[in-house]
């Protein structure tokens, strides 16, 4: 079964359309990489698929029911500006969450709260750092034992080893219970090494999705003289040129002509590659 | 319990994807005779609470393992290594192999050569005896 | 969830603790200071009679002079308490949530969102309005206990002495807390609605405040011109008076004026007993055949506050349903 589905997703805000026409389909037990630069619509994908807001047309499914209105019991959901209430403890925030749940686990909370260091539970939540006002945010959304986790920028505001710390505990919570992970992040290199899974959003589109290894495998990139462009057969992504070489990204390539260099694509160069396009088709429409 | 056999050392840098950096490290251990028959490989938990990869990238590598013979999942208990890759040839610090290799490293340190002379030298020497497209 | 929100507005509710126990102890403390002063005047009998009746008027001037501030001082506590109530307890309950962002926390744990909004304002508001009514009570027993001395001589009707009686200041707090939580969750944010909801309610208080007398029944009551009618006495409360005519219709006020302008101008000359009694015996002839006044009696006053607390009461159902609304459709 899908954990999460998006049917010609689309929300406008006044004029502006945050996210448009998204489709996608992220498979159980998946660990997801949400990315694209800021204002991409990855926070309002989010928030929709954890029903804070509702889609202005099309539909989200979790595990197969449509999110409307509220929260599907089995999501538990990060959201990017770590709401938490200041003047309370940490005991007592667990309290109040644990209060607010019919399916709960302190104990969940307590051992993940346990593996990061310096989280004192009696510490007000507003005295804590950044950093660690996220653990307790990551902590409570695991104590609702979700299925499907969804942790907007779960990264952005720790240090190397919070951020190490905190990718162990999310990545354990998927050894041990095949939960569904979606991380967003503006930052490929925060998420790369962890996901198995790209959702690439720019405009509020969805421009790459699928399985890493076998999105990087569907892609080339060819290097070759600039005279032979026409000589390459695929669906050409971006390119860069010289005015002797050019360099191709292709979707879908056929075997490379003689004379050209063809190579699997990393991760970082894909990505690159479709925002490139994007930002290039987007110029071009502003100049029109 | 079993006690872990090995452990997993994840290069980020490398731009080797991590799952086939899992597979070298299984398959260098078993030639190295660090794992045999009969071993278990380390848990996806066990993994992850040690490098903080995905855990589905693991599975991955021991699918793959699976899938060349090399080792065996047994439902509720782990993964286990079914095949030995270790030789005489290169077990132990005392193979004969290993031991002339050692005297030519000796030989090239005393005519001079530096460490990337040697790696020049041995790899320019291993791909005309392993041409590129027979290895895996 | 009661633990919840208990804990989420400690501090509302221990200054309402503390509010309460302080009224307790000073309304007690200032009544029996009260008892003893007026034992010590000799005044016991003057608090069931009215005052002109009194045998030690000096010492009820003197006792009026010094206890006439504290009195209203209490009555004006009643009187703010329900905009206090909206100020401080309905405006920030859910404009901080919302200007904070915590809002998401609660919204994305399974409990919904009515459940969640349905809690914190019982949890607000039941203590808030416990509080209301046993001050409330404190404020009308100490009054009760200076009877006609007190500001109560002045009839259920007086604005300070209305607003502070029966159901009306429960109408007046549920209104003012819904109109803060309302324009808590439309603004989203906790200064403007504070600000905002006591500048709206102080306005619509007043403005209302006539509004509820004519939506119960009055009586007509009628008598010759030549005696003020008792109702302008007895603490009635008098809607319309004039003269009516011998077809027993009402006469309009600026003929009123002219008739008696016209009756005060006999040749007898002003001033004389007799020119008093001409006068009186002039306006029946001049078509002024009786007075009368449309009134609802002190009796009657129940009648009014409920009417009062149905319009605040109506006001804060909508008001809280607005609020549900604009929760529900929060993104």
């Amino acid at each position: 079964m899908n954990s999460l589905t998006a049917t010609a997703v689309g929300k406008r805000y006044r004029a502006r359309w945050a996210v448009r026409d998204c489709g996608f389909a992220i498979p159980e037990g998946k660990v997801v990489a949400l990315v694209g630069p800021n204002g991409a619509g990855k926070s309002t994908l989010l928030r929709m698929a954890a029903g804070l807001s509702r889609p202005t047309t099309g539909e989200l499914k979790v595990f197969g029911t449509p999110v409307q209105g509220r929260i599907h019991p089995d999501v538990a959901f990060l959201a990017q500006e770590r709401p938490l209430y200041h003047d309370l403890t940490v005991r007592e925030l667990v309290r109040l969450c644990a209060a607010m749940n019919d399916r709960w686990s302190t104990e969940r909370v307590r051992e993940v709260l346990g593996l990061q260091a310096g989280v004192d539970h009696n510490a007000k939540v507003g005295s804590l750092s950044g950093g660690g006002r996220t653990q307790v945010a990551i902590a409570l959304a695991l104590g609702r034992l979700p299925r499907l986790l969804l942790l907007d920028e779960p990264l952005a505001d720790l240090d190397p080893l919070a951020r190490d710390e905190t990718l162990r505990i999310i990545m354990t919570e998927v050894a041990d219970r095949g939960t569904t992970v979606v991380m967003s992040s503006h930052l490929l290199s925060d998420l790369h090494e962890v996901c198995d899974h790209i959702l690439l959003i720019d405009e509020g589109r969805v421009q790459v999705d699928g399985d890493i290894q076998e999105v990087l495998a569907r892609h080339r990139i060819l290097v070759g003289p600039a005279a032979g462009e026409s000589t390459v057969e695929g669906t050409l992504i971006s390119a860069t040129r010289t005015e002797r070489q050019s360099t191709l990204l292709l979707r879908e390539a056929e075997p490379a002509p003689r004379g050209w260099a063809s190579t699997e694509p990393d991760l970082e160069s894909l990505v690159m590659g479709y925002l490139r396009a994007s930002r290039e088709r987007r110029n071009s429409a502003q100049h029109k | 319990m079993l006690t872990d056999v090995i452990e997993f050392r994840i290069d980020r840098r490398s731009g080797v994807s991590t799952y086939v950096q899992i597979i070298q490290q299984v398959k260098q251990a078993m030639r190295l005779g660090l794992l045999n028959p009969g071993d278990r490989l380390p848990s996806a938990r066990e993994v992850v609470e040690a490098t903080a990869i995905n855990p589905n990238t693991v599975l991955k590598a021991y699918r793959e393992l699976e899938r060349d013979g090399l080792a065996q999942g047994r439902r509720g208990l782990g993964t286990f290594v079914t095949k030995s890759l270790s030789s005489e040839a290169t077990t132990g610090d005392d193979a004969p192999l290993r031991q002339e290799l050692s005297g030519w490293m000796d030989r090239a340190q005393q005519s001079g050569l530096v460490v990337e002379d040697v790696d020049a030298l041995y790899v320019a020497v291993r791909d005309e005896h392993y041409p590129a497209e027979e290895r895996s | 969830m009661i633990w919840a929100s208990w804990r989420q507005q400690r501090l509302q509710l221990i200054t309402l603790l503390g509010l309460l126990v302080v009224g307790v102890g000073a309304i007690a403390l200032l009544r029996s200071s009260m008892l003893d002063s007026i034992t010590s005047s000799q005044l016991t009998a003057c608090v069931t009679q009215p005052l002109q009746d009194c045998a030690v008027p000096e010492a009820a001037k003197a006792f009026q002079e010094e206890w006439s501030n504290p009195l209203d001082m209490a009555r004006l506590l009643i009187i703010c308490v329900p905009a206090l109530i909206g100020v401080f307890i309905g405006a920030p309950l859910f404009a901080r949530e919302l200007e904070q962002g915590t809002y998401v926390l609660a919204f994305t744990q399974s409990v919904s969102r009515t459940r969640w909004m349905l809690s914190k304002l019982v949890i607000a508001l039941v203590p808030a309005l416990v509080v209301l009514i046993a001050l409330q009570y404190l404020v009308t027993w100490w009054l009760s206990a200076a009877g006609t001395l007190g500001p109560l001589k002045n009839g259920a009707f007086t604005a300070l002495n209305f607003g502070i009686a029966h159901a009306s200041p429960v109408g007046y707090a549920l209104f003012a807390f819904a109109l803060g939580t309302f324009l808590g969750v439309v603004s989203r944010r906790t200064l403007v609605a504070m600000t905002a909801g006591l500048g709206a309610f102080v306005v619509v208080r007043f403005a209302l405040s006539g509004l509820v007398n004519s939506l119960v029944p009055t009586q007509r009551v009628e008598g010759t011109p030549d005696r003020q009618l008792t109702v302008h006495e007895d603490g009635s409360l008098v809607l319309a008076d004039g003269y009516l005519d011998t077809a027993g219709q009402p006469v309009p006020e600026d003929e009123v004026n002219a008739l008696i302008q016209a009756c005060k101008t006999t040749p007898a000359g002003a001033g004389t007993p007799e020119s008093q009694q001409e006068f009186l015996a002039c306006l029946p002839k001049s078509g002024l055949a009786k007075q009368y006044a449309d009134v609802i009696g002190e009796s009657q006053a129940w009648q009014v506050h409920l009417a009062d607390v149905a319009i605040f009461g109506g006001l804060a159902v909508l008001l809280l349903a607005g609020t549900a609304w604009v929760l529900r459709r929060q993104n």
